[in-house]
Parts: C-alpha cells; sequence; structure tokens
C-alpha cells in the first residue's frame, strides 16, 4: 500500500504507544518489551547465537508471546559492555548476555517483580556502584539523543516502526514547501557538514540548486574512511530510514531526481539494511515515483566501495562510482557545478543527512537550541581505547572533551592514567591532558592541532608511544595515497622512513628537523585533503610530546616501552614463583627454568610477542630498557 | 554454496540492470572477487569487451582497492583489523601471533592455498577490539576483545574443521 500524509498520521498514532513505553524510565506492570542489540560489536562478542535469537527461541518455547515481545534494534552505545540487552518500561539494561541461560534469567525476572539478574548489570568503574537502569549509567546520563535518538530503539528493518517514532515527518514537511524554503530552513539551523570539514549545509546546497545542468545528484557518504571509528555504521545500521529520509530531503531541495549512499565494503550489514529499507520505502511510496503523491519523485542507489580510504573524499568517491580508480581531481570545480558525470552533485555525511531529516520535522529553531553559536547541533563520537567504558556517545557541541573521556567513558581502567586523545583519525591529532578542559566545536579543537573529524575518539595511556602513534598514522596515509602527487606520494614515504628509524633509535636530531619540514611541506602542497591533512598527528605530537622523541633519539628508550626494538621482556626474580605457565606459552621456547624455580628469558631467543607478559599470573614479567640496562 | 554465477553472467546481470555504463565497473568487479575469490584476467578483459573501453581502465581500477586480488586467495581469509583503536589494544601482537601460527613470513596466503592472512583498516567494532574477521565458506564472523591466544585458538580450531571436512569428503 503506498501511503499519503494521512495514512503516514494514521501510522504513527498506531506505533507511537510501541515506541512510547520504550521511553519510560519507571518500571510498570503489563506487557514487557525486550530489546536485544543487533549491532555489529555485540554480535561480535556474543556466544553461538545471536542475541535476539535466544530470546525469541525462549520466548516462542514457553508460549510468552502475550507476555514479552522481543525486538532486535541497532547499537545500543555501550559496545563495550555487550551484548546488551534492555526491558522496558523501566529501561533496565542487562550486559553481557551471551548464553541461553541468562536469556532464561532476564526473562523470568522482567516478568517478576524484580527485573533484576545478578552479575549482568553495569558496574560502575570509579564508584563500584552496580546501576541497573540505563539511564542512571553515567555513560548514557551525560549523552544527548537527537541523531542516535531512534537507534537501539526501533527495528531498523520496520518502517512502521520509524514512523511511529516521528520519523517522515521530516519529508511530509519538506515537500509541503518549496525547494528554496528547504535550503532556507537548513540554511537558518546553522548546520555544518559532519564528514569533517564542518562546512555550512545550506550554503552547499543553494550552490547546487542554483548549478546549471541535468540530471542533478545527491550523494550520501557513508565511507567512514577513519580507522577507529563508526558513528556511521551505527547510524546507517540502526535506523537506516533515518538516512533515507534526509537524502530524499536533499534530493528535493536541490532538484535531483537520483541519489546515492556510499558505503565501505567493510560494512556488509549497513548494506544490507539499507537495501532493504529502499525496498520498503518504494512499497510505501516513500521513494520512487510520485512520493506521497506529490509529484516528486526519487530513487535511491546502495553503492559498496572497494577499500579504499582515499574514496571518501568527496570527488574521488565520484570517480569510483564513475567506475573509475577513485584518485580526487582539483577542486574548483567543486561537485557542487561540475560533480556525477560531470553533473552538479552535493556530497554529504551521513550524519549531516540524519540531522536535515530531523531540522525539517523539527524546525530551525529547535536545532540551534542545541550546541554553540557557530556549531549548533550535537555530534556523535566513537570512544575507543584506553577507556573503562566505551562505544558511541552522542554529546551538543561545546561540551568538554573530559566529560567524554572522563564522565562518560568513565576514564582510563585500573592501573593506567590517559596521557591524550586522538581526535580526527589520520587527518587529526593528539591533544595532550592539559587541554582536556577545552569544548568540542570545529574552531576550538583546530586551534588545538586537531581536527572535529567525523568523529572518532581514541583515548590514549600510558602505554602508547606517541612516536608510535604518529608512525601509525603516517603508515595508514602512507598506503592510502592515490600516487597521483609528488608531495603526498614521495613526502609521505620519506617522513615514515624517518619515523621508523626514530622508533628503533636510530634516528638524528636532524632527521627530526628534516621531519618538521616535510610535514609542513606535505600539509602546504598536495593536492587533497588526504595529503593536507595527513602531517597532522606528527605536527601535533612534536607540538606537544616533543621530549618523548627526543628520548627515543637521544636516549634510545621509549618512554611507553612500547617500542619494540628499544625494550626487552625480563623476569624479575624477585617476583617470579617458577610457576611454568610463561615457559609453557612462548611461542619460541626462549624462557628456561625449572618449576618452582625463577624463570629467564633469553633475549637473543625472544621474538618479542608479549604472550609472558600476558599469561604470567604473578606480574613477574616486565618490560625493560634494551639500551642502557644494567 | 548455491549455484555460482559465471563472469558472464554477473556482468550479463548487473548491464541488464544498469544499462552499458562504466557504474557498473565496481559492482561487477565485487561481485566476481566475492563468486570466484579473485579477479580472473579473462574476466577483466570480457567486462572490457562488453562495455568497449580499453582493458587497461578496468585493470587501473582492479589494482587500485584493496578488496580486488588478482592471484586467488585462501579458502579461509582472515583480516586482523588494523585500525587505530585496535593498534594501540595491541592488533600488532596478534598479527604476529596469527603469522607465526599459519608459518607465514608475514601477510598472505600459506603455500597449500588454505589461508589468507591480512590486514585491513577498520571494521567498525572500535570499542571491542582488537578485532578480526574470518570468511570462510562465503560467511564473515567477526571475533573481537581478542588475546594472541584466543586468536590463535580460533585459527587451530577451523584447521580442526577443515581437516575433519577433509576426512568426510
Ligand atoms: C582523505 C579524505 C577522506 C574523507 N573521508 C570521508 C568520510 O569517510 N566520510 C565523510 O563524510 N567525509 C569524508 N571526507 C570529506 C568529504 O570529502 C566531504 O567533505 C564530506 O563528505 C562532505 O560532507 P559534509 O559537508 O556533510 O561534511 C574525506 C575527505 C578526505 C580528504
Ligand atoms: S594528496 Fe595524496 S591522495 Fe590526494 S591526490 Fe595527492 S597523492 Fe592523491
Ligand atoms: S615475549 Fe614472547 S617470545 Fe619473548 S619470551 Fe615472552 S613469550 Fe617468549
Ligand atoms: S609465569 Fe610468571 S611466575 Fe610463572 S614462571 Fe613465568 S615469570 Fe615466573
Ligand atoms: S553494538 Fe551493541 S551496544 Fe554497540
Ligand atoms: S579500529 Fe579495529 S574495528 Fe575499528
Amino acid at each position: 500500500m503506498r501511503y499519503t500524509f494521512e495514512t503516514l498520521e494514521k501510522i504513527r498514532d498506531e506505533y507511537k504507544e510501541r515506541i512510547e513505553i520504550r521511553r519510560k524510565r519507571t518500571l510498570e506492570p503489563g506487557k514487557k518489551y525486550i530489546l536485544t542489540c543487533g549491532g555489529t560489536s555485540c554480535l561480535s562478542i556474543g556466544g553461538e547465537k545471536p542475541t535476539y535469537q535466544l530470546f525469541k527461541e525462549i520466548v516462542e518455547k514457553e508460549g510468552l508471546e502475550d507476555k514479552v515481545e522481543v525486538i532486535n534494534v541497532g547499537c545500543m552505545r555501550m559496545c563495550s559492555e555487550g551484548p546488551l540487552v534492555a526491558m522496558y518500561p523501566g529501561g533496565v539494561l542487562y550486559t553481557k548476555v551471551k548464553d541461553e541461560e541468562t536469556a532464561k534469567q532476564i526473562i523470568d525476572a522482567a516478568l517478576s517483580e524484580n527485573p533484576y539478574v545478578d552479575g549482568h548489570h553495569y558496574k560502575d568503574p570509579i564508584t563500584g556502584e552496580v546501576i541497573y537502569h540505563m539511564w542512571d549509567i553515567p555513560f548514557f546520563k551525560y549523552q544527548e539523543s537527537v541523531v542516535l535518538e531512534r537507534v537501539g530503539l526501533i527495528d531498523p528493518t520496520s518502517i512502521e516502526e520509524y514512523i511511529g517514532a516521528g520519523g517522515y515527518f521530516g519529508l511530509a514537511r519538506a515537500l509541503q514547501m518549496s525547494p528554496d524554503d528547504v535550503i532556507q530552513e537548513v540554511y537558518d539551523s546553522g548546520l555544518r557538514g559532519r564528514g569533517g570539514a564542518g562546512f555550512p549545509t545550506g550554503l552547499k546546497w543553494k550552490f547546487a540548486r542554483q548549478a546549471q545542468g541535468e540530471p542533478k545528484y545527491v550523494i550520501a557518504n557513508g565511507d567512514e574512511g577513519d580507522p577507529g571509528a563508526y558513528m556511521n555504521r551505527a547510524e546507517m545500521e540502526g535506523a537506516p530510514f533515518a538516512l533515507i529520509e534526509g537524502l530524499t530531503i536533499a534530493g528535493y531541495a536541490i532538484g535531483a531526481s537520483k541519489g546515492y549512499i556510499y558505503t565501505r565494503a567493510e560494512y556488509p550489514l549497513a548494506a544490507h539494511l539499507l537495501e532493504h529499507a529502499i525496498k520498503v520505502a518504494k512499497e510505501k511510496g516513500l521513494l520512487g515515483e510520485n512520493i506521497l503523491g506529490t509529484g516528486f519523485s526519487f530513487d535511491i542507489e546502495v553503492f559498496k566501495g572497494a577499500g579504499a580510504f582515499v574514496c571518501g573524499e568527496e570527488t574521488a568517491l565520484i570517480a569510483s562510482i564513475e567506475g573509475k580508480a577513485g584518485r580526487p581531481r582539483p577542486r574548483p570545480p567543486f561537485p557542487a557545478q561540475k560533480g556525477l558525470f560531470g553533473k552538479p552533485t552535493i556530497i554529504n555525511n551521513v550524519e549531516t543527512l540524519i540531522n536535515v531529516a530531523l531540522i525539517m520535522e523539527r524546525g530551525s529553531q529547535w536545532f540551534k537550541q542545541l550546541g554553540t553559536d557557530r556549531s549548533p547541533g550535537t555530534k556523535v563520537f566513537a570512544l575507543a581505547g584506553s577507556l573503562s567504558v566505551s562505544g558511541l556517545a552522542e554529546v551538543s557541541l561545546g561540551t568538554p572533551i573530559k566529560v567524554l573521556l572522563e564522565d562518560i567513558g568513565r576514564g582510563a581502567p585500573e592501573g593506567h592514567t590517559l596521557k591524550a586523545v586522538q581526535l580526527g583519525g589520520p587527518s587529526g591529532g593528539c591533544v595532550p591532558t592539559e587541554h582536556f578542559d577545552a569544548p568540542i566545536d570545529y574552531e576550538s579543537l583546530g586551534s588545538l592541532g586537531a581536527i572535529m573529524g567525523s568523529g572518532g575518539v581514541i583515548a590514549l595511556d600510558e602505554t602508547s608511544c606517541m612516536v608510535d602513534v604518529a608512525k601509525f598514522f603516517i603508515e595508514f596515509t602512507k598506503n592510502e595515497s592515490c600516487g597521483q602527487c609528488t608531495p603526498c606520494r614521495d613526502g609521505l614515504v620519506e617522513m615514515y622512513d624517518i619515523l621508523e628509524r626514530i622508533t628503533q633509535g636510530k634516528g638524528t636530531m636532524e632527521d627530526l628537523e628534516k621531519l618538521e619540514k616535510m610535514a609542513v611541506t606535505v600539509k602546504n602542497t598536495s593536492l587533497c585533503g588526504l595529503g593536507q591533512t595527513a602531517p597532522g598527528p606528527v605536527l601535533s605530537t612534536l607540538r606537544y610530546f616533543k621530549d618523548e622523541y627526543i628520548a627515543h633519539i637521544e636516549e634510545k628508550k621509549c618512554p611507553a616501552k612500547a617500542c619494540l626494538p628499544l625494550i626487552e621482556y625480563y623476569i624479575v626474580p624477585e617476583a617470579c614463583k617458577g610457576c611454568t605457565i610463561c615457559a609453557k606459552n612462548c611461542p619460541v621456547n626462549a624462557i628456561s627454568g625449572e618449576p618452582g624455580k625463577v624463570h629467564v628469558i633469553d633475549p637473543e631467543a625472544c621474538v618479542k610477542c608479549g604472550t609472558c607478559m600476558a599469561v604470567c599470573p604473578f606480574d613477574a614479567v616486565v618490560k625493560i630498557d634494551a639500551f642502557g640496562k644494567e | 554454496m548455491p549455484d555460482k554465477l559465471t563472469y558472464e553472467e554477473i556482468v550479463k546481470k548487473h548491464i541488464e540492470r544498469k544499462g552499458r555504463t562504466t557504474e557498473v565497473i565496481l559492482p561487477v568487479l565485487e561481485e566476481i572477487q566475492e563468486t570466484y575469490g579473485y579477479l580472473p584476467r579473462e574476466a577483466m578483459e570480457y567486462l572490457a569487451d562488453v562495455l568497449k573501453v580499453s582493458p587497461a581502465v578496468i585493470y587501473s581500477t582492479a589494482t587500485f582497492y584493496h578488496f580486488f586480488s588478482l592471484e586467488p586467495k585462501g579458502e579461509v581469509i582472515i583480516r586482523v583489523c588494523r585500525g587505530t583503536a585496535c593498534h594501540v589494544m595491541g592488533s600488532g601482537i596478534i598479527m604476529n601471533e596469527l603469522i607465526d601460527e599459519l608459518g607465514l613470513q608475514g601477510e598472505g596466503t600459506t603455500p597449500d592455498g588454505k589461508f589468507t592472512l591480512e590486514s585491513v583498516g577498520c571494521i567498525g567494532c572500535c570499542s571491542t577490539g582488537p578485532n578480526m574477521v574470518v570468511i570462510k565458506d562465503g560467511k564473515e564472523e567477526i571475533f573481537g576483545y581478542l588475546t594472541p591466544q584466543k586468536a590463535r585458538e580460533v585459527v587451530k580450531k577451523i584447521k580442526e574443521q577443515i581437516q575433519s571436512q577433509g576426512v568426510g569428503v
């Protein structure tokens, strides 16, 4: 059945209650809704069967369908504690749900007066308190729910649930306005692109609307290249209709009839769910010919990338859809003038377009209440690295960095101390602890030598070597360079070689000077954003952590004990109990010793795999400096 | 596995849907890669012929993207995530452990053609790393929160499975 404006409202009213129950934070009698996380992280750390199947099978076997409904949802954000399950009304959150027995316990508990299950709730790493209800947990309490409002709440395959949660009313409103008014509304909201550069979305659309050429195209950039971030993945998997709605609005606004969603090859589940959503939206008349009977027609296709970071750059992305190698081309002309097949094209990040749908639903004034004057709205970040709790965190722009790391992420795990945070991936930089008070917005982060980027946040503790981190990123960008222009192609190789020498203790102070010069040249003379931003990790670590570089060079020491050529594994005789566990696990038999006696590592034979340190139950294995030891 | 399409059929299917446009190049190559495990030379030449473009155009695309390979890959593909989050959580050690377990010198395919070990940028499960993806019989499975021992065990288990399957047939 094809929907009209009236049916849209009818469906919303019909499904509203089912959704509202999942927002109730206090326990109530009656039917229970059990939400299982079907996000990729939870699936990867789960048991044999996906969590949804575990619950579904029990409910069916025991004939509990009237009392319990199981709904599979997208990422519920706190991935590190997964697989997650939530029970509504009440929002009781169960963690680490991996087997049938736990699922059974949860169902029994949910149906009783006391819906809690020992050992499967969040325990705060700082206070030690066990917290049962999701929204009392600091990880959630300090977050906003705007872009992620429906992610982890609704069944991503159900268009009715999406409509019940307010979805498609942004498109409905847009279609009742003129395209110019839609663009004005987006412009007035102050929304800036979430793909990294922060360009005003409304302005980009104005250019494309005014540009000559038919047909016009709109593209959602879901390439998510930053290797350490997955907000776009979770957004596409958790509420695919939201992206489709936003892209359709973009198409209407600039006068396009065709849209693409470009996703990474590494995200098969996202592509699958998007394809499904496109099919359903077409059946319902919310996509395809004559949308909602307004005469506007628009089609969307999912285009899968084939593994090339540079294809996240807009002109390379276009080349890739055209079937070519993904090499960027100089701008201008900008894609808004000459894009896909030479036609006016707009490219927006996935999260930008989801924001568009919300802005059209709720108005630009609503949006401007969030965030700061120059950076309105929220941003979703992917927290990872050395944090006690990690996953997705959505906060208003302008929120201090430390809220993300300390209030939400609960700081480094016990026994570790944070020393920096890496923001923005290979194009970004490292910000040291003394700047954790800085607000997260485009300008502040830029002035600290980092960037907002697409939202990757990696917390680094004392075990991370900043030279190694810089080397890691340069290795990445060097491998991903399209090789088209010299500064990027050759400059990054040269920078990598210098960093490699330094991490092996073979660098000189001249190397360091050369590195810095090279970084500036690559930054200033590369053709595209990849080369222009690739030196960021080097420049920011040189700015804040030069002492670590110097220690590698002058003392041949890695202060973090992370650079393998500069360290050795060593068994502290006083601590070793002679339990033989390390010797049994060493892959190269480099450890000798008799049961009950002190064990010794042969540094010549040791390949520094770290296994002995990981398995020793008495923490007797330590890393020591290889040079200058007694 | 269900009936595999030949490369001619794959090309035909995409052209029927989209017309003779270069837009089909990536999707066609992706499907051939998935079906055959690599891009056979004849397949690329056939595609060039159908699209009336020079084979050099197809090669240039095929060699640019990491997901394509011009040589057959192992029956089981193991991709260790070398993204930033996994890197700082120790994915380098996982990689070394697997190189050792598979008796390889570095990334690559084992001489018996059973395993291919490679690295991947990021698979989007950064909060639960280090991660690896195992692709076997067309199915993908992600393993999270890895330790060197856990990674080794996963591979050992697959080796056992392959062996028992081999005996069974
Ligand atoms: C090397 C490189 C990689 C990029 N990767 C992405 C990406 O993964 N996702 C994205 O949205 N933008 C990426 N961009 C930025 C895009 O070129 C483009 O600016 C963005 O998609 C515009 O959308 P927005 O205005 O909504 O931010 C990348 C840019 C460069 C130079
Ligand atoms: S800067 Fe690097 S990635 Fe960009 S065009 Fe030049 S060589 Fe290619
Ligand atoms: S680090 Fe690895 S190789 Fe070296 S002694 Fe320990 S277990 Fe053996
Ligand atoms: S595992 Fe630890 S305690 Fe046991 S023999 Fe090795 S170093 Fe000694
Ligand atoms: S995937 Fe389950 S919480 Fe993120
Ligand atoms: S860094 Fe490994 S999954 Fe993202």
